[in-house]
């Protein structure tokens, strides 16, 4: 059972109505060219789920015709993830900190220096603590990949061995016993 | 809505929506997830497609103003955010959060703050209020996506059933008897083994588009 942290960080990106130097265009670019297989995300084993998502402008509620509206565009991060914000912070600009500067670099206040710990610093001054969070296991990403991997294995094993007679049964589990304690787990973000 | 490209694969979708809280209800906003943060949340964990969810709030003066350039904002409104990872389609999800009677109260109670918010009941108005403070992802992560919580539920209650067979099997015995024994264990993870991957149906892809602003 691993602790869960739930990250929420606002960072705003652009004032400029124009967004006369593509700032925005950029990071959309950048954020859909790197979902699922492409994403720095598997590189980070305490990740469970994360999103990202520029938020152009907030909807007031239904006949709210005050005009109301933000007047800049924000980056908003979230992510569920096992152990602590820092250490997932700190992960992310090691496996790749070229998609670190390529996002949250381009938002506004960015520190012009290169190190995990500013990249934490700046995070942090966007984060917004203590929501109420709901995880639907306790258990850590390392640990569901490994049942579901040792499931899949055994499915497959079962598949392969059916309408052996005893003797046979009892040899082939033998030989792939030792296959089921610790298997090789999928890369996190892997359909299988 | 802005049109949005989106990748979505496996079982799993997200939501965001971030419904406006005037202010003089921040207190009674603030109330409610105090409550709720002590409650077990059991009633969710039962409906057993809801991977991971997160109800924030954030005040309007907390909108991060980190530049002297940026201008100040002068949002009326406090955000309430819930962000979700469920299984099944957006209809599905909203469904059970207005059907089913405990989580329904319990859905009242956490959205009552929020600017018109029309209850749960009946549902056409529950599902366009929903629908109306939704923004879409551009990234969205899943370290399995190929497996809905059914599928690790099942899979963890496998994987202790597996250890304890891997472990009584250490020494081979009778023939007969490990027979016995494998029928035994395979009857037991039988309903264990449904299939993860890709969904037959992509009922959760949308069509590719290219927004305005990005084809600069």
């Amino acid at each position: 059972m691993t602790s869960k942290s739930f990250l929420t960080a606002l960072s705003p990106i652009e004032f400029r109505h124009d967004d006369p130097d593509g700032t925005i265009a950029a990071i959309k670019t950048v954020l859909l060219t790197h979902e699922q297989e492409n994403s720095p995300f598997r590189n980070c084993p305490m990740a469970h789920m994360v999103r990202l998502q520029v938020i152009d402008q907030l909807t007031p509620p239904m006949g709210d015709v005050s005009g109301a509206s933000l007047k800049s565009r924000y980056l908003l991060f979230v992510a569920d993830i096992d152990g602590s914000v820092d250490d997932f912070l700190d992960c992310l600009y090691r496996v790749n900190p070229e998609f670190v500067r390529s996002v949250w670099g381009r938002c506004l206040g960015y520190p012009g220096y290169d190190a995990a710990v500013f990249f934490r610093r700046y995070i942090h001054r966007c984060q917004f603590n203590n929501p109420l969070g709901y995880a639907g296991f306790p258990e850590s990403v390392e640990d569901i990949l490994g049942a579901l991997r040792k499931k899949h294995l055994l499915a497959e094993w079962i598949a392969a061995h059916q309408g052996l007679d005893a003797a046979s049964l009892q040899q082939a589990w033998q030989q792939s016993r030792a296959s089921f304690i610790r298997p090789d787990t999928a890369k996190p973000g892997s359909l299988k | 809505m802005t049109m949005t490209p989106k990748h979505l694969i496996g079982k799993s979708n997200p939501m965001t929506v971030i419904t406006p809280v005037a202010r003089w209800k921040r207190l009674g906003t603030w109330l409610v997830l105090f409550i709720f943060r002590h409650l077990p949340l059991g009633i969710v964990k039962q409906l057993a497609f809801i991977h991971f969810a997160r109800w924030i709030t954030i005040k309007r003066e907390d909108l991060p103003r980190l530049t002297e350039d940026q201008p100040k904002e002068n949002w009326p409104y406090d955000l309430y955010l819930f962000t979700t990872n469920f299984n099944g389609s957006w209809d599905q999800y909203i469904d059970a959060f207005g059907r089913i009677e405990s989580v329904s109260k319990g859905l009242n109670m956490l959205w009552y703050t929020s600017s018109g918010f029309p209850g749960p009941w009946p549902m056409r108005l529950f599902k366009r209020y929903i629908h109306y403070f939704e923004y879409p992802q551009y990234l969205y992560y899943n370290a399995y996506p190929g497996a809905a919580v059914r599928d690790i539920d099942m899979a963890l209650q496998l994987e202790r059933k597996l250890d304890d067979f891997v472990a009584r099997t250490e020494k081979p015995v009778d023939d007969r008897e490990f027979e016995v024994l494998f029928n035994a264990f395979f009857d037991d993870v039988a309903p264990n083994l449904g299939q993860t991957g890709r969904e037959d149906v992509p009922t959760n892809l949308e069509h590719r588009a290219q927004p305005l602003e990005l084809s600069q």
